[in-house]
């Protein structure tokens, strides 16, 4: 029996302690994956122009040879050459800015599907070729070709 | 006698706002998750192309990047154009994506892809989709 003045506690009959969810490491963690992807990822809207086909089966055993129909022409009757410039295309004697390149694929389109071959000269540029490949894909020329070294002076 | 008419009393529990920061950021992550591409030192170094008509496309991989210069870095690792090849393995992979930068000669590009060696490889070029500017 416990004696005057002491104190009987009883650990049995106590409240039961309530542990409620704590949300605030998740927000930390949520805070540090934010702060992780805000840092390292670009928003920057990137698009994709093809600069050669997909390689056909079998022609990584070629080792170099040349692919015949890549440099074989067809001399099709809606045959366009064009020799590309910094800001400009030439076609035969006519210099057109890569501006108003847009306003003539409807004219070649009327005449059939066009065969687009394009001599890159030295002084066109990668943006010059994202232009051109840009204004022809985008208006449905399907067939185009860049022509590589073929060292055209001009521009 | 009169009856008191407050209310017994009692603390007002606030709201817990917790749940909802972690909502809308949660739906951040997500957003940056699915929008964004995650980039290598110096990939941003290069002022790309620019075009307005073409879809948009995440950063692919592997991704080559060609200077102004025409020095090239694969995925982060400086190569030549000799050492390309090699670097990209036995296996190749299906397509090569170029991070050229919109001052680089064409001559320089088109000599890259146009290398025997990688011929079993697709190569494009990566370009940066500006918004068209309407004329007043």
């Amino acid at each position: 029996m416990p004696g005057p003045g002491t104190k009987t506690i009883n650990l049995q009959q106590g409240t039961r302690r309530r542990y409620g969810f704590a949300l605030t490491p998740l927000a930390d963690a949520m805070f540090q994956l934010l702060i992780f992807f805000m840092l390292s990822s670009t928003l920057s809207p990137f698009s994709l122009i093809a600069l050669t086909a997909g390689a056909p089966p079998g022609q990584s055993e070629l080792q170099g040879k040349p692919q015949p129909e890549a440099v074989a022409i067809d001399a099709s009757d809606n045959l366009v050459i064009w020799h590309l410039s910094r800001g400009q295309v030439r076609s035969g004697d006519q210099v057109l800015p890569l501006d108003a390149l847009a306003a003539i694929v409807p004219a070649l389109l009327a005449k059939g599907t066009p065969d687009v071959l394009i001599y890159p000269t030295r002084s066109a540029t990668v943006q010059d070729i994202a232009t051109v490949l840009e204004v022809l894909g985008a208006r449905g020329v399907a067939k185009v070709r860049l022509i590589a070294g073929s060292q055209v002076g001009g521009g | 006698m009169r009856k008191a008419r407050l209310s017994p009393n009692h603390t007002r529990q606030r709201p817990d706002f917790s749940l909802a920061i972690v909502n809308i950021v949660l739906l951040l992550v997500f957003f940056f998750l699915i929008t964004g591409s995650l980039v290598q030192q110096g990939e941003t170094s290069v002022d790309l192309a620019a075009t307005t008509e073409l879809p948009l496309e995440r950063l692919p991989r592997p991704l080559l990047l060609v200077d102004a210069q025409g020095a090239m870095a694969l995925d982060g690792v400086a190569v030549t154009a000799d050492t390309l090849a090699g670097l990209l393995g036995p296996q190749m992979p299906e397509a090569l994506y170029l991070l050229a930068d919109k001052g680089l000669s064409a001559d320089l590009l088109m000599a890259l892809t146009t290398r025997p060696d990688l011929a079993a490889v697709s190569m494009r070029l990566i370009t940066l989709h500006e918004r068209r500017v309407a004329l007043p």
